[in-house]
C-alpha cells in the first residue's frame, strides 16, 4: 500500500494506453485478498463444536488492519475469532472421509444454540458466528458507509476477494450510523452461500412485538419449500429482561448516606457516602433456551413466558459513576489552594479581619444577598466584647456566635469536646462563664444536631493492626505502608480526630470553604486555650526524646511541638515554684530523683543566696543539682562530691525549624562565627555546672561533659583540651555560675508556641489544605481499608497505600491526584456494593428464604465485577449479560431479587419485560426441496421503541429442477 | 510542603562545561564517639592537614569538598558533628536528609566501636532509607594499641552493607579513598538536559530516582 501514491502517478501518465490499470474496485479487492493471505484465512475452515457456555465465557481474538477504500476513505478490517483450544476444532469433513456434503464451518455455528445471546460480541449474538471478518469505517463520520452504492461496491469487492482466495469466512460490512449497529454480509463456500442481513426499526408493527409475530416473519423469510409437517421443528431461544429502575418511588438504602454533615459530631469516621444513589438499574434476565417453537406461546394478548418459569435466571446491575463524599472532599482539599479562596486567610473568610473585603463578599453569598452585607455585623464590630469571657472559641471576645457561620456555636463546641477527648473547653478551668446566648439561625446554618458519639471505644478501631482476624501478609504489608506514610501516627491521636472533623466540615461546600475555615479557626483557638492554661493536648504522645517526630507530617509535628512547649513551660514553672518554695520554706514538694542530703543542701543554699558577693563564686552555695556523678569528687577538692547539674533541654525542633537552623549555620561563612552561634548550649551547661558545683574546676566539667577528654590514668585533661586558646577553656573562664532557672532560655517555649499558633491562625485556606493533605489522605486510606472489606477482591488497596505513601513523602500535587483517583474508584466500589447489597438484603428481610450474608456478598461482588468488565469493553452490547442465579426463582438469591422487583407495595417490575430477545433456528432444504438441508437463523431484539432483526440465511446454489 | 525550602543540596548543578560532566551536591554527616578523629578525618580530606591536638568540636562544623569522578563532579557538604553525649540529641538535625554518613570509631578503643554500632542502628532506623553508610576505623597508625580487630569490624560492616575501611587521619591512609568510595556509590543525577527539579535528594524519606550509579 505504500506504493499506492506511485501507482496513482503512473495512472495519470499512462492513462490512455494502459489496460492493466487498477480501478478502485480492483484495488480494494487486492487489498482484501492481501489481508486474507497475510492472516491465512483462505481455504476451508476447521469445523468447531463448542461446549456448553463456552462462547459466553471465552476470550475473543481480534486482528485488525486498515485498508484504503476509494481515494480518501479507509476501512478497518478485523478478524474476530473465539479463542478456543485445539481440541474444539473438528477435522474438516473431507479429512474425515465422510459421505456428507462439504459444508462450510459456519453452518455448524448457525445450527448451534451456543451462539444464542452471547453478549460480548454483538455479531455473534445477531448472526450466530464464532468467527467473522468485519469491515467497518475507520473514522466514524468521514468514512461512514451511507449510500447503497458504497455498500454494494464494498460487498462486491468482498465477494470477489472471498471467491478468488477461497475464503469461506463470513464477511460483514458495518454501514449507517455507528450507534445503530447495522450490518450486511455474506459468506461463500463452494456452492453454499450465506446471506447476512439486518434491520433496525424505530417504528414497530404489532407483529414485531411478540413471539408469534416474529415467527411468522421468520417463516416468510425462510420460505420452506417442503410441507411444515415434513420439516424439522423451529427452535427458539428467548431472553427477557426485567428492569428495576431506581427512581424516586423507591427509597434509597440509608447506608449510602452514613456521612454526617458538619453538624453531626463523629471524630472517628470520615465522611463517606454519596448524595446520589449510584444504582441506576437492576435487571433480571430470564432465559428459555433452545425450545421447540410449539412449546411456548406469546402473542399480543397472552404469554406463557412467566419469569418464574424460566430455565435460567441471571441478574445485572448498572451503576452510575457517582462521586463519593470522601473523594470529593479530598479533591476539594487538593483544588482549594489553586482556587480564588485559596489565598484568603481563615480570619478573612470568617470575617475576623475587618479590612479584608473578600470576607464581606463571602457573607454576602451566605445571606444570598450581595447588598445584604451592609446589614451584617462582621468581625465583632458590634459591641459587647467585654461581656464575653475569653473562651476557647472566642479568645478575643469577638462575638462569633453572631456571625452567620455554617456550623452552630453549640455544635462547634461539641466538635471541640470530641476532638480534645471530651473535656469541656468553653470555660476556663477556674472560672465559670455565663452560658452563651443561643446563636441565631441563619440561612447558611443547618439546625440538625445529633448526640455525639463518645470516641473512647471507637478509637481503637482506627488502628489497622487491631482490626481482628489473622494478620496475613498483605495486611502486614499494608500496615507497614501506612506506618511509613509521612502523615500521622497510627491509631487515635488529636491530629486524627481533628482531621476527621475538618473533613466533615469541608463536605458542605455550597458557600465555599467557610465551614472548613470555621473548624480550623475553632481548633486553633482551642489549641491556644490549652497552651494558655498549660493543659496537655490529649492525644499527642511525645516520644521519649520529647522531640517532634520528623517522620510525621508537618501539621502533626507542629502539634507535637506545641505539646513540647506546654510541657516545657510546666517544667519551668515547677522548677520556679520549687525555687520559690525554698525561700518560704512552707512546704516542699521534692522530685524523687533528688536525694535527702541534696535537698538539705539545696534548701540551705537558697536561704543564703542573698548574702553572696558577686566575685567569689567558689563560696556560693550550690544550686540546681540533679544528682551526684557516680562517686566522683571534685578534682581540686577531693572531699566534695561532683554533681550533675539540671540542664536545659535542647530546643525541640520541627522539620522546618531544623531546616532553617541548618541553613543558618551553612550560611555563616566564617568558622569562628559559626562556632559562636553554637556556643549557647555549651555555655548554658557550664553555667549550670558551675552553679551546681561552685568549687569545681574546668577539669571537673570535662569529666562530666566529655569524659573521653579526661585521662584517668594520668589524672589530667587530654592534650587537645589543654591547648592554649582552646574555645572550651575560654568559654569556661567567662561562664558565670547560673542555675538553669535563672538562665536565658535556650528554648523559649512561649515564643515558639506563639509562632506556631499565629502561623495556624493566620493560615490561608491554601495553607490549611496543604498542611492537612498528608493526614487527610492517610486517614481516608484507613477508612477505605475498613469499609472495603466486603469488596476486597475487587480493589487494590495495596496500590492506594503505595500511592499515598509516595504522595505524603514527596508532597507533590500530582502524586496526590494519582492517589485520589484510585481512592475515588475504591470509594465508588464501596458505594456500589452498599447500594446493591442493602437493597437486596432489605427486600428479602421479611421472607423466609433469606440469603445468608456470605451468599449475598459474593453475589453482589459478582455483580460489581460484571459491571466493571462491562465498562471496560468499548462495544455497546445489544444483548445484556448477567450473573447467573443458580436455582432461579427458588434460590435464596433469586428470592431476594424477586422481592426487590416485586415488592408487596409499590411497582411490580416483573409484570412486563422491558426488553425481549429471541433467536430462531430452523434446518430446512433451501431454496428448493432438493437442495441441501441448511440452517436458517434469525435474531430479534425488541425494546419499547425499537426493534432489531438480523437474519443468517444459508442457500444451496446448485440448481435443481423440482422433480 | 515537605519539599519546600532551600534544598541547596538538591541542586544538581547542571553540566559544568564539558558534555557529560555534572556537578552533584551531597550532604554527608560524620558520626561517632568523641575523640575518635572525626574532625581530623575531615580536615585531612578537605585541607590535607593534620593537627595532633585537634580541638574538640562544639555543635557541628561545616565544610565542603569537591571530588571528581570519571563523568561527574561530586560536591560534599560535610557536617562534622560533636561526639559528646550531650550533643547526641542534635544529631538528627544533621543526618536528616543526608545522602551519606561516615560512622567513625577508634581502633584502639572498643567502646567507640560499640558506640559506632549504635549509630549505625540509629541511622538505619531514622535516616533516609537510601543513605550511603561507611564505617571508618580511625587511628590505624596506632595498630600496636589495637583493641578492635579488623576482621571483626569488616564482618560487621558486611552484615550491615556498610562500606568499610581502616583509616588514619595522621598518615592520611585511606582518607581520600573512603570519601571516593562513597562518592561512587551515590546516585549521580539525571543526564544533562533532563529536568532536574524532580530529583529532590534532600528529602529524607523520598525514594530517590535511581540515577546512573557510577561504578
Amino acid at each position: 500500500m505504500a506504493t499506492e501514491p506511485e501507482d496513482e502517478q503512473q495512472d495519470e501518465v499512462f492513462e490512455i494506453n494502459d489496460f492493466t490499470v487498477f480501478s478502485d474496485m480492483e484495488r480494494l479487492v487486492v487489498s482484501i485478498e492481501a489481508t486474507l493471505q497475510e492472516w491465512q484465512l483462505t481455504g476451508t475452515r476447521p469445523n468447531r463444536k463448542f461446549s456448553k457456555g463456552f462462547l459466553s465465557q471465552c476470550n475473543w481474538i481480534t486482528k485488525s488492519t486498515q485498508i484504503a477504500f476509494g481515494e480518501h476513505n479507509k476501512l478497518r478490517v478485523s478478524f474476530v475469532q473465539a479463542d478456543y483450544p485445539e481440541q474444539v476444532a473438528l477435522k474438516t469433513s473431507k479429512e474425515t472421509g465422510s459421505e456428507e456434503e462439504d459444508l462450510p464451518a459456519l453452518v455448524n455455528d448457525l445450527a448451534s444454540a451456543e451462539t444464542d445471546f452471547v453478549s460480548r460480541k454483538n455479531i455473534v449474538a445477531m448472526y450466530g458466528l464464532s468467527e467473522y471478518l468485519l469491515f467497518s469505517p475507520e473514522r466514524t463520520v468521514e468514512d461512514q458507509i451511507s449510500t447503497e452504492d458504497q455498500k454494494n461496491f464494498i460487498m462486491s469487492a468482498m465477494r470477489t476477494a472471498a471467491q478468488s482466495s477461497e475464503c469461506s469466512i463470513a464477511m460483514l460490512l458495518e454501514y449507517g450510523d455507528v450507534d445503530r449497529q447495522l450490518f450486511v454480509g455474506c459468506a461463500t463456500h463452494r456452492h453454499v452461500h450465506t446471506r447476512f442481513s439486518g434491520s433496525h426499526l424505530r417504528k414497530l408493527q404489532t407483529r414485531h412485538t411478540h413471539l408469534t409475530g416474529l415467527l411468522s416473519i421468520f417463516k416468510e423469510e425462510v420460505k420452506c419449500p417442503i410441507s411444515l409437517l415434513d420439516a424439522e421443528d423451529i427452535r427458539v431461544s428467548v431472553l427477557f429482561e426485567y428492569i428495576y429502575r431506581n427512581d424516586s418511588h423507591f427509597d434509597k438504602p440509608s447506608s449510602l448516606f452514613e456521612f454526617s454533615s458538619s453538624n453531626q459530631i463523629d471524630v472517628m469516621h470520615l465522611p463517606m457516602g454519596s448524595l446520589e444513589d449510584p444504582l441506576e438499574e437492576f435487571s433480571l434476565l430470564t432465559t428459555w433456551p433452545n425450545i421447540k417453537e410449539d412449546m411456548i406461546n406469546e402473542n399480543d394478548v397472552y404469554s406463557d413466558l412467566e419469569p418464574q418459569s424460566a430455565f435460567n435466571w441471571s441478574a445485572m446491575a448498572r451503576f452510575s459513576a457517582v462521586e463519593g463524599v470522601l473523594g470529593s472532599t479530598l479533591s476539594r482539599l487538593l483544588h482549594l489552594p489553586r482556587s480564588s479562596s485559596g489565598k484568603e486567610t481563615v480570619k478573612a473568610m470568617l470575617g475576623l479581619s475587618h479590612t479584608d473585603p473578600s470576607a464581606t463578599h463571602i457573607f454576602g453569598q451566605l445571606t444570598g444577598d450581595s447588598r445584604g452585607v451592609r446589614n451584617l455585623r462582621i468581625g465583632g464590630v458590634a459591641g459587647g466584647m467585654g461581656q464575653v469571657m475569653p473562651s476557647v472559641t472566642n479568645p478575643g471576645g469577638i462575638r462569633m456566635d453572631e456571625l452567620p457561620l455554617p456550623i452552630e456555636k453549640k455544635v462547634m463546641d461539641d466538635w471541640m469536646k470530641a476532638i480534645f477527648g471530651g473535656a469541656s473547653l468553653t470555660t476556663s478551668p477556674e472560672e465559670e462563664t455565663k452560658p452563651m446566648t443561643l446563636p441565631k439561625v441563619t440561612p447558611g446554618s443547618a439546625t440538625r444536631t445529633k448526640e455525639f458519639k463518645v470516641p473512647k471505644e471507637a478509637m481503637k478501631s482506627l488502628t489497622i493492626t487491631e482490626t481482628e482476624e489473622r494478620e496475613d501478609d498483605s495486611k502486614r504489608r499494608i500496615s507497614e505502608l501506612l506506618k511509613s506514610c509521612k502523615s500521622l501516627p497510627e491509631g487515635d491521636s488529636l491530629t486524627a480526630r481533628f482531621m476527621t472533623a475538618l473533613l466533615h466540615s469541608a463536605v458542605e461546600d455550597t458557600y465555599g470553604p467557610v465551614g472548613l475555615a470555621q473548624m480550623w479557626h475553632s481548633f486553633v483557638q482551642a489549641l491556644r486555650w490549652h497552651f494558655d492554661w498549660n493543659k496537655d493536648l490529649e492525644g499527642i504522645h511525645l516520644n521519649s526524646s520529647s522531640q517532634p517526630d520528623l517522620s510525621k507530617c508537618l501539621l502533626h509535628q507542629k502539634l507535637e511541638m506545641l505539646q513540647c512547649c506546654i510541657e516545657a513551660r510546666r517544667r519551668r514553672h515547677e522548677l520556679y515554684d520549687k525555687a520559690k518554695d525554698f525561700h518560704t520554706d512552707e512546704f516542699f514538694d521534692a522530685q524523687s530523683d533528688i536525694d535527702e542530703d541534696d535537698r538539705e543542701e539545696v534548701k540551705g543554699s537558697a536561704e543564703q543566696t542573698g548574702k553572696e558577693t558577686e566575685k567569689d563564686y567558689s563560696e556560693m552555695e550550690p544550686q540546681g543539682r540533679l544528682h551526684p556523678l557516680g562517686e566522683q569528687c571534685l578534682h581540686l577538692h577531693r572531699n566534695i562530691a561532683l554533681f550533675v547539674p539540671i540542664t536545659q533541654d535542647r530546643a525541640p525542633m520541627t522539620e522546618d525549624l531544623l531546616e532553617e537552623h541548618a541553613k543558618m549555620l551553612t550560611s555563616i561563612e566564617d568558622e569562628e562565627t559559626r562556632l559562636e552561634a553554637q556556643l549557647d548550649t555549651l555555655n548554658s551547661d557550664m553555667q549550670a555546672f558551675k552553679a551546681a558545683n561552685p568549687k569545681a574546676a574546668f577539669e571537673d566539667f570535662i569529666r562530666w561533659h566529655s569524659p573521653k577528654d579526661w585521662n584517668e590514668e594520668q589524672d589530667t585533661l587530654s592534650e587537645r583540651m589543654q591547648t592554649p586558646s582552646n574555645v572550651w577553656q575560654k568559654c569556661w573562664q567567662t561562664a558565670l555560675p547560673i542555675p538553669v532557672i535563672n538562665q536565658a532560655r535556650l528554648f523559649n517555649e512561649t515564643n515558639i508556641a506563639e509562632e506556631i499558633l499565629s502561623m495556624l491562625e493566620n493560615a490561608t485556606i491554601g495553607k490549611i489544605c496543604e498542611l492537612s493533605m498528608p493526614t487527610a489522605f492517610a486517614l481516608a486510606t484507613q477508612q477505605l481499608i475498613k469499609d472495603s472489606k466486603q469488596v476486597a477482591d475487587l480493589i487494590d488497596i495495596d496500590k492506594i497505600c503505595r500511592l499515598v505513601q509516595a504522595a505524603t513523602r514527596t508532597g507533590r500535587r500530582d502524586d496526590y491526584l494519582e492517589a485520589l483517583n484510585q481512592m475515588k474508584k475504591v470509594e465508588r466500589t464501596i458505594l456500589f456494593y452498599r447500594a446493591a447489597f442493602d437493597r437486596l438484603n432489605r427486600a428479602a428481610e421479611t421472607s423466609s428464604n433469606q440469603p445468608t450474608e456470605a451468599e449475598l456478598r459474593s453475589f453482589v461482588n459478582c455483580l460489581l465485577l460484571d459491571h466493571t468488565n462491562r465498562l471496560d469493553t468499548a462495544e455497546t452490547n445489544v444483548v445484556p449479560r448477567g450473573i447467573q442465579i443458580f436455582g432461579g426463582a427458588n434460590s435464596s438469591i433469586g428470592n431476594a431479587v424477586c422481592q426487590l422487583m416485586q415488592p408487596a407495595e409499590g411497582r411490580n417490575c416483573l409484570k412486563k419485560p422491558v426488553r425481549r430477545f429471541y433467536t430462531f433456528r430452523w434446518n430446512v432444504p433451501s431454496p428448493t426441496k432438493n437442495s441441501l438441508v441448511l440452517p436458517q437463523r434469525m435474531f430479534a431484539a425488541i425494546e419499547l421503541d425499537s426493534c432489531r432483526i438480523n437474519g443468517s440465511f444459508v442457500r444451496d446454489t446448485v440448481f435443481f429442477i423440482d422433480g | 510542603m515537605a519539599n519546600r525550602g532551600g534544598n541547596s543540596a538538591s541542586r544538581a548543578g547542571g553540566s559544568a562545561g564539558t558534555g557529560s560532566n555534572r556537578t552533584c551536591q551531597f550532604k554527608l554527616v560524620l558520626l561517632g564517639e568523641s575523640a575518635v578523629g572525626k574532625s581530623s578525618l575531615v580536615l585531612r580530606f578537605v585541607k590535607g592537614q593534620f593537627h595532633e591536638y585537634q580541638e574538640s568540636t562544639i555543635g557541628a562544623a561545616f565544610l565542603t569538598q569537591t571530588v571528581c569522578l570519571d563523568d561527574a563532579t561530586v560536591k560534599f557538604e560535610i557536617w562534622d558533628t560533636a561526639g559528646q553525649e550531650r550533643y547526641h540529641s542534635l544529631a538528627p538535625m544533621y543526618y536528616r536528609g543526608a545522602q551519606a554518613a561516615i560512622v567513625v570509631y577508634d581502633i584502639t578503643n572498643q567502646d567507640s566501636f560499640q558506640k559506632a554500632k549504635n549509630w549505625v542502628k540509629e541511622l538505619q532506623r531514622q535516616a533516609s532509607p537510601n543513605i550511603v553508610m561507611a564505617l571508618a576505623g580511625n587511628k590505624a597508625d596506632m595498630a600496636n594499641k589495637r583493641t578492635v580487630e579488623y576482621e571483626e569490624a569488616q564482618a560487621y560492616a558486611e552484615d550491615n552493607a556498610l562500606l568499610f575501611m581502616e583509616t588514619s587521619a595522621k598518615t592520611s591512609m585511606n582518607v581520600n579513598d573512603i570519601f571516593m568510595a562513597i562518592a561512587k556509590k551515590l546516585p549521580i543525577g539525571p543526564p544533562p538536559g533532563q529536568p532536574q527539579d524532580t530529583v529532590d535528594v534532600n528529602q529524607p524519606a523520598q525514594q530517590q530516582k535511581s540515577g546512573t550509579c557510577c561504578k
